[in-house]
C-alpha cells in the first residue's frame, strides 16, 4: 500500500482494474471478496471510489443530455432505395 | 400479393420498428465514435441500418436483442472501416456532443460535496468531459462508450469488440485512470482547488 495522497484520486496502482471493475459490480466471487478487503485497508482506494462512481454517473447524464436525433431525410430515402434493392433481389430468387 | 411479398413487407416493417425504437441512441453512439462528426455519423448509421437488413434477411435478427445487435454491427463497421480511413481523429467538434460550458448535473451535487472525487466532478464543465474522453485512445473511447454510456455490461460489450471479458475490465480501468488524470488537469487549471480529506473533520 502507497502512502496516501489525499489529491491523487486513484486507487493504488495495482489495484486500479479491480476496484474500478468493483465500482460497476462486475468481479466474480473471489476477486470481489479480495477487493472489498483491501478497500477496508487502504485510505487510497477509499478515497478513489467517489471519484469512481461519480464519473460513471456523470458520463452517463453526458451522454443523455446529448441530442440523439434522427437520420437525415436524405439518408432515409438512400436507406430506402437500398432496403428495396435487398428485397427485390431476394423476390427474384 | 405473393407469400414472398408478405413475409418480406412483415418482416421489413418488423425491422423498421425495432430500428426506430433504438435510433437515437445508434445516432449518439455514432457521434461518439466518430468524434462529433455528423456527416460520418450518419453515414455510419445508414451503413449499419442496410448492413443490418441483409442479415435480417439471412434470418439473423432477434427482436429481443436488437439494441446490442445494432451497437454491434455499427461498432465493428466503424472499427473496421472508419478507422482504416483515418479520417475521423482529425477533428473534434464538441458543439455537437455538448452544450458550452455546462456544469455537472443538478443530482450529482446534493450531497457530499466536501468528498473530493466528487467535488472534481461537480466541477468539471461537459465541455472538459467530452475534451478529455476525445483524447482517450480509440480502444479506450469505444469501451468506455459502450460500457459508462451505452450502459452495456462487460460481457456484451466484450460481445460488441470480440474481446475477453479481462481486456474490457482493465481498457475501462486505463480509461478512468486517464481522464481522472486529464479532469485534474483542467481542474488545476482553472484554479480550481480539490477540498483535502479530513478538513471537515
Amino acid at each position: 500500500m502507497k502512502k496516501f495522497d489525499p489529491t491523487d484520486l486513484k486507487p493504488c496502482s495495482h489495484m486500479r482494474v479491480l476496484v474500478s471493475a468493483h465500482v460497476d459490480t462486475m468481479l466474480p466471487g473471489v476477486a470481489e471478496w479480495y477487493t472489498k478487503q483491501h478497500i477496508k485497508g487502504c485510505v487510497q482506494c477509499q478515497a478513489s471510489l467517489p471519484f469512481l462512481s461519480s464519473l460513471k454517473d456523470r458520463l452517463k447524464v453526458l451522454d443523455a443530455n446529448s441530442d440523439g436525433g434522427a437520420l437525415t431525410e436524405e439518408r432515409l430515402m438512400a436507406v430506402e432505395n437500398d432496403l428495396n434493392k435487398i428485397d427485390g433481389q431476394k423476390t427474384d430468387h | 400479393m405473393n407469400k414472398t411479398a408478405v413475409d418480406t413487407e412483415r418482416q421489413r416493417s418488423e425491422f423498421l420498428a425495432a430500428y426506430q425504437l433504438i435510433e437515437k441512441d445508434l445516432i449518439r453512439l455514432s457521434r461518439r465514435l466518430c468524434l462529433g462528426n455528423e456527416d460520418r455519423a450518419q453515414d455510419l448509421v445508414q451503413d449499419t441500418v442496410v448492413k443490418a437488413y441483409v442479415a435480417v434477411s439471412d434470418g439473423k435478427f432477434d427482436r429481443d436483442t436488437a439494441k446490442a445487435w445494432f451497437m454491434r454491427i455499427l461498432t465493428n463497421l466503424f472499427i473496421n472501416d472508419y478507422r482504416r480511413r483515418k479520417k475521423w481523429d482529425a477533428d473534434v467538434d464538441l458543439d455537437t456532443l455538448t452544450s458550452f460550458g455546462e456544469a455537472g448535473p443538478e443530482c450529482s451535487r446534493a450531497d457530499k460535496r466536501d468528498v473530493p472525487g466528487v467535488y472534481l466532478l461537480e466541477h468539471t464543465l461537459d465541455e472538459e468531459l467530452e475534451r478529455a474522453l476525445a483524447s482517450l485512445s480509440e480502444p479506450l473511447r469505444v469501451t468506455v462508450t459502450l460500457v459508462d454510456m451505452q450502459g452495456l455490461e462487460y460481457g456484451e460489450a466484450a460481445a460488441v469488440l470480440g474481446l475477453p471479458i479481462g481486456t474490457i475490465r482493465s481498457r475501462l480501468a486505463r480509461a478512468r485512470m486517464q481522464l481522472h488524470d486529464l479532469l485534474q488537469e483542467f481542474a488545476k487549471q482553472r484554479g480550481i482547488n480539490l477540498p483535502s480529506y479530513g478538513s471537515k473533520k
